[in-house]
């Protein structure tokens, strides 16, 4: 398999949200579906995804928690917050804007 | 939706910046446990403890820098940068302490004079008066051809009938009065006032009530409010002054209240007295007689101040065609009530402010040739901080915060000698000038020191950080650190220029106002008041009939007369200079009668037989008083020149009638003396008429006493005569005539001796700055002097250069200086007596002693220039 290509940042603040409006998670989680649910397709270097999560809590889309794990360790969980939930909602909508804008273009047949 | 954003960010971007330690700890924690995580997938998988930790890291990426991105997300990086930039800066300072306390010190300087200036300034013009709704006070008084005349109280009671536009209108007037019935007779400065005024000022009582509109009415007894200062010295407490009853003037008068500390009625009084009964008087009633009543009116809301005017204008004009005699050509004129207590001073203020102002600048570039000549010394910290990639932007601001931080540190000892001077200035306690009291550092001076201390940091900061970033500097590492003189330059130069032509202006302004004060001191006033001693004398009305007046003066002035020592005691009711006079319209006899208040007006003065001689005023024609001159003889009058020339240019006035019009007899004119001056030195000689003192003696007058040259102080044996004379009469303080006369001219002496203080430091700033400047140069080019000397040339040779170029620097200053000079002169014009604003005589000795100080402030440098050994300066690196 080649190797997958980076993320644009903007995706990976959409995809995090997602991930995240499912159920609450810690960072090294996030990780981990993330590449469950992608089946390996998408890999965030795990050191770019720490700087994207405190920037979506500092525009205030998720909110910090720290809680204790199944393992009683205590970790960072992050939650979507309302206006969170309405980002999602919103860029949800404009990616599929766009990739259906993508799609009909790269639809055309040669000639 | 953008206030929810913010309902989330704010509380968290404050948490970064205010529980670092935490959010720094909780960052770690974090990253550790994704890390172990990480590792315990692995290890779990089968790989080597040691190989997955160091897998994980690597997955990871640099931990560090990951931290550093998560906490610029947080945005708290420029403030910590600010942060780290005050520390770098505290710490840079202190290694260098000796330029530390001299920049804080000329900072401290000239922030502390603009915030003593401003704190004065804030409470004597800016501020609010004291008084509810203070915006709507407006102060009414009526005007004739000739200027403004006070309000007749009749009028004043028609425009408080008819005018629309006021919701409540009071009539208030100064007045001294003579207190029996407490231990000694007292005099006291009062007012009389109606009910209105206490409600106008929003007086608040200590004890018992206001005056009522009841006592306003003619009829009622007189009633007084006291203030507390007055009661607390005279009665046990404010509740036991009130019902007493005291003598006012001769009449009794009812306590019925005490003010509290902090109220006042428009003006400072011990004792406020009901109108009472002198509305009753038959002078009163006239609405020819304008007696020092001032009228104070509230506006309606929402009715301004053009529209009030306008109404009265409309009333006095009603007036004047109802009473013709009186009120023909009589207008109303009405001020804001803040303008006019603070018209006057604005030019005085402004002339100040501007000053301290000119002073501010001069430190400011002071300090910034200071910081500009610390450049060079750095440039090899600076040159490594930008080859370690630090921006040309983040160098600029961490110079431009080492000079804010520098301008705080001046700001705060500023505002402490700043409180130390507005306190001194409070202790002088300048008569004449309102509210100086209220003047202290309240929250306003603060806020403006502050941004003073701010704005000057950055503004003075800039050229050395703009200096301090320039590519050379990087080059000056790679040359090893010889690079020629960086530091001052032309920049520096520039700044000297601008500190020299700066305090030329302060000089000149100095040197125009010190040349009108000398002027001034030199006026003729048309006596001489040397030696002479004077003192007032107030008689109360109701028990000094005209009789009795007549014959006190006759007895007393004799008795002074003869007097061991004693070369000459006269009286009048107003003495010359100090503005007490009473004027008059008058008309004179075979010339056309104006309407009333079309007529001329002049002071009419009784004087004594022996005034003219006590004061040694010349007789110019004709002859003085005397004896001849008493009650019953033909009426008889000397005037002054002015007013000589004034009616009869040609010829002479001896012989001629005038009359103050009515009832009042023709008086004929007997003698000529020469101009005095009535209310000021500065202003023109008035037109003067003095009556005999027999034939109409005044209740208020002053005494005058000649003493022999070198007789003993008088002043003891004149307080006794008059204490016999009548022993219930308070005496005030016997002066020197000479002591009064100088005293009208304090207000321009404070202002010239702070002006002058100005001048001197803004001389001593620029002198160092100078002297800094070449001081350094001189450092800078000791290898090059070393050579030539080596060469040959001679060390006056090299003296001369030093000087030459220092006086290029003061010649330039110089010239800058005389350009901007006329715009700043003018500001001051109306302050100046007897010089123009362009005097040639100031400029040039302004100039020569800028000049001069900069030569002497060159001599130094140009000295160490000339004793460079020039082995050493070769060999040295």
């Amino acid at each position: 398999m080649s190797k997958p290509p980076d993320l644009v940042q903007g995706t990976l603040d959409l995809l995090l949200l997602k991930l995240l409006a499912l159920e609450p998670l810690h960072g090294w989680a996030i990780s981990q579906r993330l590449k469950q649910l992608s089946s390996d397709m998408l890999q965030v270097s795990d050191g770019s995804l720490y700087p994207a999560l405190h920037k979506l809590e500092q525009e205030g889309w998720i909110k910090a928690e720290w809680r204790t794990t199944e393992n009683s360790r205590r970790a960072k969980f992050y939650a979507l917050t309302p206006l969170g939930r309405a980002k999602l909602r919103k860029e949800t909508a404009s990616w599929a804007r766009l990739s259906g804008a993508i799609t009909s273009v790269l639809r055309i047949e040669e000639a | 939706m953008r206030l929810r954003h913010w309902w989330y960010t704010i509380p968290l971007r404050l948490r970064s910046l205010v529980c670092r330690r935490r959010v720094e700890r909780d960052l770690d924690d974090e990253i550790r446990f994704h890390l172990e995580q990480q590792i315990e997938a692995d290890v779990a998988r089968g790989l080597d403890p040691g190989e997955a930790r160091y897998a994980a890291l690597r997955a990871f990426g640099g931990v560090e820098q990951r931290k550093e991105e998560c906490r610029d997300m947080r945005h708290v990086r420029v403030v910590d940068e600010v942060i780290q930039d005050v520390h770098y800066a505290v710490r840079s300072l202190r290694r260098s302490p000796g330029f530390a306390v001299a920049a804080i010190l000329i900072m401290a300087l000239g922030i502390g004079a603009n915030s003593a200036m401003f704190s004065l300034i804030h409470a004597v013009l800016l501020r609010d008066l004291p008084y509810p709704d203070a915006d709507r006070l407006v102060r009414m008084v009526e005007q004739g051809n000739n200027g403004p005349i006070w309000v007749a109280w009749p009028d004043y009671v028609d425009w408080r009938a008819t005018a629309r536009s006021f919701e409540s209108m009071g009539a208030v007037r100064q007045e001294g009065f003579t207190v029996n019935g407490l231990k000694d007779p007292v005099r006291v400065e009062g007012q009389r006032a109606t009910a209105e005024i206490f409600t106008l000022a929003g007086a608040s009582l200590a004890a018992g009530r206001g005056l009522t509109s009841r006592s306003d009415t003619p009829g009622a007894p007189l009633e007084a409010v006291l203030s507390q200062k007055f009661s607390r010295e005279h009665f046990a407490n404010d509740a036991s002054a009130v019902g007493r009853m005291i003598d006012v003037d001769g009449e009794s008068c009812l306590i019925v209240g005490v003010l509290s500390r902090n109220s006042r009625l428009f003006m400072d009084a011990d004792i406020v007295v009901s109108f009472g009964w002198l509305a009753r008087l038959p002078e009163w009633q006239s609405r020819g007689n304008h007696f020092r009543t001032v009228a104070i009116g509230k506006l309606k809301p929402g009715v301004s101040a053009e529209r009030a005017e306008a109404e009265m204008q409309q009333i006095a004009g009603a007036l004047a065609r109802t009473y013709p005699g009186t009120n023909s050509g009589v207008r109303v004129a009405s001020t804001s009530l803040h303008e006019s207590v603070v018209g006057d001073l604005r030019p005085m203020a402004l002339t100040l402010a501007a000053a301290v102002g000119l002073l501010l600048l001069i430190a400011c570039a002071n300090v910034a040739s200071l910081l500009l000549a610390r450049v060079p010394a750095r440039r090899r910290e600076l040159a490594l901080r930008m080859t370690l990639g630090a921006g040309r932007f983040r160098i600029a601001r961490q110079l431009v915060t080492e000079s804010v931080v520098l301008a705080l540190a001046g700001g705060a000892a500023g505002l402490t000698i700043g409180s130390w001077a507005v306190g001194f200035v409070r202790g002088i306690a300048f008569r004449g000038i309102p509210r100086l009291d209220t003047a202290g550092t309240d929250w306003a001076v603060v806020g403006v020191t502050f941004a003073a201390s701010l704005l000057t940091g950055v503004f003075f900061g800039l050229a050395p950080a703009w200096r301090g970033t320039r590519s050379e500097i990087s080059e000056s590492l790679q040359q090893g650190g010889r690079a020629a003189s960086i530091g001052t330059g032309r920049l520096g130069a520039a700044l000297t220029i601008a500190e020299v032509a700066l305090s030329l202006l302060l000089l000149i302004g100095a040197g125009l106002l010190m040349r009108s004060f000398t002027h001034l001191l030199d006026v003729d006033p048309g006596f001489n008041p040397r030696g002479v001693l004077a003192v007032q004398l107030n008689l109360p009305a109701a028990r000094y009939p005209e009789a009795r007046t007549r014959q006190f003066y006759r007895q007393l002035l004799e008795r002074l007369g003869s007097l061991p020592g004693v070369q000459s005691a006269g009286a009048a009711r107003s003495l010359p200079v100090l503005g007490s006079g009473w004027t008059s319209g008058y008309i004179v006899r075979d010339q056309p009668t104006p309407a009333a208040a079309d007529r001329p007006s002049a002071s009419f003065n009784p004087v004594s037989g022996d005034y003219f001689r006590t004061m040694q005023i010349r007789l110019l024609e004709g002859r003085p008083f005397s004896a001849q001159d008493r009650e019953g003889a033909p009426p008889v009058v000397v005037v002054t020149r002015a007013f000589a020339r004034r009616h009869w240019p040609e010829g002479t006035a001896i012989g001629r009638q005038v009359s103050q019009g009515g009832d009042a007899p023709w008086r004929t004119v007997v003698g000529v003396v020469q101009d005095l001056k009535q209310s000021s030195l500065e202003r023109d000689c008035g037109a003067e008429v003095f009556l005999p003192l027999d034939q109409s003696p005044p209740l208020k007058a002053g005494i005058v006493v000649r003493p022999h040259d070198r007789s003993p102080d008088l002043a003891a044996a004149v307080r006794r005569e008059l204490q016999a004379a009548d022993p219930t009469l308070p005496i005030g303080a016997l002066a020197s005539m000479g002591d009064l006369v100088g005293e009208t001219l304090v207000s321009r002496r404070a202002t010239l001796a702070v002006l002058c203080l100005f001048a001197a430091l803004a001389l001593v700033l620029a002198g160092a700055g100078i002297y800094g400047v070449l001081s350094y140069s001189v450092a800078q080019r000791t290898r090059e002097f070393g050579i030539r000397m080596a060469l040959g040339a001679s060390a006056t040779v090299l003296i001369g250069q030093v000087l030459w170029r220092g006086a290029r620097l003061a010649l330039s200053g110089v010239a800058v200086g005389v350009l901007l000079a006329p715009i700043l002169t003018r500001l001051i014009s109306t302050q100046l007596f007897g010089v123009g604003s362009l005097d040639p005589i100031t400029f040039v000795a302004s100039g020569a002693t800028v000049v001069g100080l900069s030569l002497l402030a060159c001599w130094i440098p140009a000295r160490r220039a000339s004793v460079v050994d020039p082995v050493q300066a070769i060999r040295a690196d």
